[in-house]
């Protein structure tokens, strides 16, 4: 409440009177603010950037109401826009360094908006209406390095709204820039993990609200376990304490004390009542042991009941008289087996008696029927009327077609032959199988047939190569040094006429089919008889032999012709030869290697059909003269020259090899170039050294060619 | 003056005028020779170093015929100097003005050694000297 002003009947009241009245409320409204400790924005009044394109202003929302600290009201209702690029001194608040920052703060401040101006009674001007209103400041601190710029300080008369940070070279506030961490909020509770800030006493209290009941309902802001206490209790079934201690520690403790070894016996367990066995009353670990206990025992114990444990009270005798005393069912089970499987066991088990004709079998054992039945079988088959021939079947075959035993015998003696009687040739079959000597085979057919055959085939004189003799085998002969192989006939008379061919005959003209000995020892083997047909040989260090080979004589020294190759008699020895057939005259040479050879090292060949007038040589090398020579005609210069050099032979083949060797030369000192090789020569080009006009140089050598 | 080895990296040689040995590297020879004065080339000859004994020069003549004793000393002698041309031409040792001629070869020379001293280079493909030079071969 306000202090008052009692107006009286006729009291002429003055304009410090009235004005002392509105004061007076005035006050009364601004120390109840006070006194609530209310001050600062109690709705909206939020700063944000410029819309819809931020830029230097910034926005305040309205309708905005607040409390300045002296409890004076300010509102607005509209959206305020505010410059804050320069303050309320209009001083601008740009960065002038790049890298450094300051902080700007807007401010509203509490205002009077004076209106109707009237003229008092000393003719001075009064307005009569002075509406509350409200100013926004603009403020600026100080520039300094980004991150050290300090905001203006707080003011008495005005209620910050928000500290906003200017950049260098910026053009727009963003909402990044603005800050309300020293906005001046009615209600301001700072603390961790939760604070309020809010402008009236509904909001702060609901905010609190909602913070309380997400803790009670769990949604948020639980207590920590740790921060909790536990104020201990009961020791667990083992005695093991439970002190007091935290929530957590408790936790981890009933975990730890559970979890380990000793768990069961910390879990107590009432007694359970049951029928053989039951339980009685301690903790769970004792229990389990007595079960497992119980167990144990139905597995091996007195109350087992595995065959070894169950008893078998002990029966009847077998029927031998074999007694089966009390024992084990298992003990029981194998003596069965045992007896069973025993050479006694048949008569162990009894077997009921069983009529029959003409036998049966008495009551007894088993083993007393299996006799009595092994002695009538025994019985029967050394009975020689065991079984008549008319009982026992036959099943026909072949020309026998009766069906019992003794009526096949009958039809088998009414239907043989007689002892005496004859066959005729062309009955007989012959299988056919040998072969004759040259490979013939008489087929199967009649014997008269085969016989015809083979009289035909002994007889034949007209097929060439395959007649009777070359059918007939015979051991080979022998007389004296003669004799012929074993084989066909007709190939041991050829033999006999090459013995006889074989030895020269007087009075008559000798065909010499074999080579003969004309000198050296008797028994030389020659390779060949029809490529190779020596003449003449002459043995010794240096062998003579003449030979034909059919087209061309030969003369040779230590080499003969056997097997494909030419063969030396004297190993190391020189090897040479003059051949003469009908167009060509060759002369050979093989060095004194050893062994075999299958061409001549060298030869030369003079081509007589031909006529050529110089050999033609394989295998050997040419040596030979060349010259270059030339003269100058213009002044001081070198001579280029070239010549053909003809080979004083034609090789077999183009040589692979040619050796210019200068032997000699005048102004001319190098070797002439080989060149454009052929069978039949080459050609040489060089250039003399520079020699002076009308001067002559020549070079000269020898070559080699292989 | 021939060859009797042909090895990976070059060949030996025994000198028909004075019988002395030596080894000569493909890289100091070419095949093919070129007159720069007539400007005339021959691929299938190859210029040796001269012989440092007696100042021989021996040229490696490169063959197309066959020869009729494939068994001879001359003929194995014609066999390898086709191989040892066919490697320096693998090798790049192609005489310059010859080298196009090469390029456009199709086929092998008819007698050729059949093997390549580059694929077991650890051993010589040896013929031995001509019986006339050592006397120890036909």
């Amino acid at each position: 409440m306000s202090s008052r002003k009692d107006f009286y009947f006729r009291q002429r009241v003055t304009e410090a009177e009235l004005d002392s009245a509105f004061d007076d409320l005035e006050q009364a409204d601004r120390d109840l603010a006070a006194d609530l400790g209310f001050a600062g924005v109690l709705a909206n009044a939020v700063v944000s950037q410029h819309a819809p394109v931020a830029d230097l202003t910034v926005d305040v929302s309205g309708p905005a109401s607040m409390l300045d600290p002296a409890g004076q009201r300010i509102f607005f209702s509209a959206l305020q826009n505010v410059d804050v690029s320069q303050d309320e001194n209009a001083v601008s608040t740009a960065v002038t360094t790049a890298g450094n920052e300051k902080i700007v703060s807007v401010f509203a401040k509490f205002d009077r908006a004076l209106s109707d101006p009237r003229i008092d009674g000393n003719s001075l001007t009064v307005f009569f209406e002075r509406d509350e209103s409200f100013k926004l400041i603009v403020a600026q601190g100080a520039e300094a390095p980004a991150g050290f710029a300090l905001p203006p300080p707080l003011r008495s008369d005005a209620v910050l709204l928000a500290d906003i940070t200017r950049s260098f070279g910026q053009t727009q506030v963003l909402a990044a820039a603005i800050s309300t961490a020293r906005r001046q909020d009615a209600f301001v509770a700072s603390g961790s993990p939760r604070s309020i800030r809010r402008g009236q006493v509904r909001e702060a209290i609901s905010d609190l609200l909602g913070f309380y009941n997400a803790h009670v309902s769990g949604a948020a802001d639980q207590h920590p376990s740790s921060g909790g206490d536990y104020g201990g209790g009961g020791a667990w079934a083992d005695g093991t304490p439970n002190p007091a201690t935290t929530i957590e520690a408790q936790l981890d403790k009933i975990i730890s004390d559970l979890g380990g070894n000793t768990g069961g016996l910390k879990v107590g367990a009432g007694a359970t009542t049951g029928t053989p066995n039951s339980l009685t009353a301690g903790s769970v670990k004792t229990q389990i042991d007595a079960l497992l206990g119980l167990i144990n025992d139905l597995s091996t114990g007195s109350g087992s009941t595995s065959a070894s444990t169950v008893t078998y009270a002990g029966g009847g005798n077998w029927a031998d008289g074999t007694t089966n005393p009390l024992t084990s069912v298992e003990a029981q089970l194998d003596k069965i087996i045992s007896d069973l499987a025993a050479a006694s066991g048949a008569p162990k088990v009894g077997a009921a008696a069983t009529s029959g004709s003409p036998n049966s079998l008495a009551a007894g054992s088993v083993k007393s029927q299996l006799d009595a039945l092994l002695s009538a079988l025994n019985t029967h088959v050394a009975s020689a009327g065991a079984h008549a021939a008319t009982v026992i079947s036959n099943t026909p075959f072949g020309n026998i077609s009766s069906t019992t035993v003794q009526a096949a015998l009958n039809e088998l003696d009414s239907e043989k032959a007689a002892l005496g009687h004859v066959h005729a040739a062309t009955e007989i079959s012959y299988a056919g199988s040998g072969a004759l000597g040259d490979g013939s085979i008489i087929a199967a057919q009649s014997l008269e047939g085969a016989l015809d055959t083979l009289v035909s085939l002994l007889a034949d004189n007209i097929t060439a190569g395959s007649d009777g003799a070359g059918r007939i085998g015979a051991e080979g002969q022998s007389y004296g040094s003669a004799a012929v192989s074993r084989g066909r006939l007709s190939s041991q008379v050829y033999e006999l006429l090459q013995l006889i061919n074989g030895k020269a005959s007087l009075g008559s003209a000798n065909t010499w089919s074999q080579p003969q000995t004309m000198s050296g020892e008797p028994g030389v083997q020659y390779p060949s008889t029809t490529s190779w047909r020596q003449l003449l040989y002459i043995p010794g260090y240096t062998p003579l032999r003449i030979a034909f080979d059919g087209s061309s004589l030969w003369i040779t020294i230590n080499a003969y012709y056997s097997g494909g190759v030419w063969n030396p008699d004297v190993i190391g020895s020189n090897r040479s030869a003059i051949r003469l057939d009908q167009y060509d005259l060759y002369f050979h040479y093989q060095g004194g290697g050893s062994g075999a050879f299958s061409s001549w090292a060298r030869t030369w060949r003079w081509n007589l059909v031909g006529g050529k007038t110089h050999p033609q040589i394989t295998g050997g090398y040419e040596t030979g003269y060349w010259a270059l020579e030339g003269k100058n005609y213009y002044g001081t210069a070198t001579v280029y020259l070239g010549a053909g050099v003809n080979f004083k032979c034609t090789f077999s083949a183009t040589p692979s090899s040619i050796t210019m060797t200068r032997d000699g030369g005048y102004s001319w000192d190098t070797t002439p170039t080989a060149y454009a090789a052929q069978a039949y020569g080459f050609d040489c080009y060089g250039t003399s050294n520079s020699i002076g006009q009308g001067a002559v140089a020549y070079v000269y050598g020898h070559y080699y060619a292989y | 003056m021939p060859i009797t080895k042909a090895r990976s990296t070059g060949c030996d040689q025994i000198c028909s005028v004075c019988e002395a040995e030596r080894t000569i590297d493909y890289a100091s020879i070419s095949a093919g020779v070129h007159s720069a004065e007539s400007n005339r080339v021959d691929p299938n000859c190859c210029q040796l170093p001269p012989c440092p004994t007696c100042g021989a020069v021996e040229y490696l003549i490169r063959t197309w015929d066959s020869h009729p004793e494939p068994q001879s000393h001359s003929a194995k002698h014609r066999a390898l100097v086709n191989r040892v041309f066919k490697v320096l031409v693998k090798k790049g040792r192609a005489e310059a003005h010859c080298a196009s001629i090469y390029a456009a070869e199709t086929a092998d020379p008819p007698d050729l050694n059949p093997e390549d001293p580059d694929d077991n280079p650890e051993v010589p493909i040896d013929i031995g000297p001509p019986g006339h030079l050592k006397r120890d071969t036909p």
